[in-house]
């Protein structure tokens, strides 16, 4: 018997009560588990007992739970495993908390209470009553229990004790959150997402895209998660694509907090904003996102679908579009001549004309002078605006599809050169050009970034040279 | 990313609120934009014989190979007004409870060390700050990112006296 619950130091108690209860779910209510509450054993001055099982269940997790338990499938007698379920107050020995989290340490390493056996803490207040987030699989979060969390510990333990500890911490979480999800089946959760190890305390992550969660009314709306899953799992998986997602949350995040103070002062503005550009650029993402996957094919189609949703008709009709290429030439005439008198910001008739004079002004004073901002917020805007306006027009789809490759083709092509580029040896230079091939597949934009690139890093010319006329990696998403 | 500290930690205000102790932070940024700080206690340390308390606001002290640094929970991050003071509420247990390393244990102490930190008399604290809010890369290791963003420290150390809040008087409960 190896799978110790530990109920006291002498001076603190653990609620062994609420381990027995996760250990029986995890053992899928197998009355054949047990626990010998009155064989108690000291380790190093905790009192624990031990669990006992005569498996009847068949199942993952209970098969595991017979692992650690009747020591099979290599769970050696020793070392033990000890479980403490602590509540938020606890802190590992050098004060990191415990609150919202659990921690499996393996023998000899700084923290462990005890010199020959593993020990696991979990907070089974779940973060004082908070609840704890992760990032669920296929985007968006989900809630973690206490029995779950409990399982993933054990996950860890498991391998400790098997010596099948991953070589990396990454990688043994990766392995954790795997066996986590045989218990998110049981208990009927949505999946962990096993590539993404973040969660908190909560519903989830709260700072992040708050004029379009303001706009679309939730930090977790579909939308947002669906773009927030392909900005962190796609777009900042090379070092050029972190970098350019950081300078551009430098820039933004320059002006953005008072774009939201204006819209918390003048609520009218929310409305102005959501249907003026925060849902004409969630449109515009989304002919991004399948531009990349589909290598360009079915762009017309795509718009010709965003144009007859009945949600977000007030923003994708014709006027309103019309309006938008409108305020978007204007600010493209500021961006070439400094016209800045010009600007004004396309609003409801009805919204009053002074707070959105204000948020001209904003607009106007901050996103042209960056190169950044023009090219992540303007122009894709200005590429969706003016191929929702030829759908709407009737133009034929083939030759909507080719205006609107065309475009993104050169704009991608423009893409701004951070000078992170500097810091490469020409094979990672290589590697991350091979990385932009996701949006780079056409031969216009890849000539056009690689005279780019050579121009402004001469040492990476040659590789720039070969990357233009390479085939591109890969191919459309089914 | 901010090269050096920029905030300033004014004052540090202690009190119990609901059971709980409250540290509230007034945060200067005198920059001319918007400033993003840690708002969650990420080391707390206790000294009970000089009644010294001592928390962090950042991950610094966490290494690749510390047992919590791949699930580190996602900061809590309140953005500081520009050229303004913003005031950052901290929450901790009144009790904590810490476990000793077997290493500590050699004279036969209990595991858990129990800190009663409404009786400190000094607390330092240590704030992280950015220019833009955290966001998570799953590319990236997880201390690794948490300790890049929140690379730029403020620190303050401040005498409080943790007090219950006060209650009006009767009279001001009827009027």
């Amino acid at each position: 018997m190896s799978l110790l619950i530990a109920t006291t130091d002498g001076t603190t108690t653990f609620s062994d009560g609420q381990v027995q209860v996760d250990l029986i779910s995890i053992a899928l209510m197998d009355t054949g588990l047990g626990f010998a509450e009155t064989t108690t054993t000291d380790i190093e001055g905790v009192t624990t007992y031990p669990v006992t099982y005569t498996q009847s269940e068949a199942g993952v997790t209970a098969d595991r739970v017979d692992d650690l338990v009747n020591n099979t499938n290599g769970v050696p007698a020793n070392p033990r495993i000890v479980i403490f379920g602590v509540d938020d107050s606890f802190v590992l020995s050098d004060g990191t908390p415990l609150k919202g989290n659990g921690v499996a340490i393996p023998v000899g390493v700084t923290g462990n209470p005890f010199t020959a056996d593993v020990a696991t803490f979990y907070d089974i207040t779940l973060c004082g009553g908070q609840g704890i987030w992760v990032d669920a699989e296929g985007g968006g979060t989900t809630q973690m229990t206490t029995d779950v969390l409990l399982y993933h510990e054990l996950s860890h333990c498991f391998h400790f004790v098997t010596g099948t500890t991953a070589p990396t911490s990454a990688e043994e979480e990766v392995a954790a959150e795997i066996d986590e999800n045989d218990m998110r089946d049981v208990r009927g959760l949505t999946h962990r997402d096993v590539n993404s190890h973040n969660g908190g305390c909560g519903g989830g992550p709260v700072n992040c895209c708050i004029i379009a969660s303001l706009a679309t009314g939730s930090p977790y709306s579909e939308e947002i998660n669906s773009f927030r899953h392909y900005r962190e799992h796609t777009l900042r998986g090379s070092i050029v694509g972190d970098d350019f997602f950081e300078r551009l949350y430098h820039s933004y995040y320059a002006f953005s907090p008072e774009v939201v103070r204006l819209m918390g002062r003048k609520p009218v503005l929310g409305d102005a904003v959501r249907s003026g550009y925060v849902v004409p650029l969630l449109g515009a993402l989304e002919l991004l996102i399948h531009y990349g996957k589909h290598r360009g094919a079915g762009v017309a189609g795509l718009l010709l679908d965003q144009s007859r949703r009945p949600d977000c008709r007030h923003a994708f009709g014709r006027t309103a579009v019309a309006g938008l290429v409108t305020q978007i030439d204007l600010v493209e005439a500021v961006v070439r001549h400094g016209a800045l008198e010009n600007v004004a910001v396309h609003a409801p008739s009805t919204a009053p004309q002074a707070p959105v004079e204000e948020l001209a002004d904003l607009i106007r004073s901050r996103i042209v002078e960056h190169e950044l901002l023009q090219f992540a917020l303007v122009d894709p805007l200005r590429i969706w605006a003016r191929g929702m306006l030829e759908i709407h027009d009737g133009i034929r789809p083939e030759a909507v599809e080719e205006h609107v490759t065309s475009a993104l083709a050169e704009w991608v092509g423009g893409l701004p050169i951070g000078e992170v580029w500097t810091s490469f040896s020409r094979l990672k230079a290589g590697d991350e050009l091979v990385a932009l091939d996701q949006f780079m597949f056409d031969r216009r934009a890849r000539t056009t970034f690689g005279r780019r690139l050579a121009e402004q890093v001469p040492a990476l010319a040659g590789v720039c040279t070969e990357w233009s006329a390479a085939e591109p990696e890969g191919g459309p998403d089914a | 990313m901010l090269e050096e500290p920029t905030i300033q930690l004014e004052e540090i205000d202690a009190n119990l609120k609901e059971e709980n102790v409250v540290l509230t932070i007034a945060v200067r940024n005198p920059t001319d934009r918007t400033l993003y700080a840690y708002a969650s206690p990420r080391r707390i340390e206790y000294d009970p014989s000089t009644r010294k308390l001592t928390v962090a606001l950042h991950d610094q002290h966490i290494g690749p190979d510390h047992p919590m640094a791949p699930h580190l929970p996602h900061p809590r991050i309140e953005p500081l007004e520009a050229e303004g003071v913003t005031p950052v509420a901290v929450q901790l247990p009144p009790v904590v409870r810490r476990v000793r390393s077997a290493a500590e244990r050699t004279s036969g102490e209990p595991m858990v060390e129990v800190w009663e930190i409404t009786e400190a008399t000094e607390v330092t604290v240590e704030v992280a700050h950015q220019d833009t809010p955290y966001y998570y890369n799953p590319h990236v290791d997880k201390e690794a990112q948490l300790k890049r963003w929140g690379g730029q420290i403020a620190r303050k150390t401040s005498r409080v006296k943790i007090v219950p809040p006060r209650r009006p008087p009767d009279a001001e409960l009827d009027g």
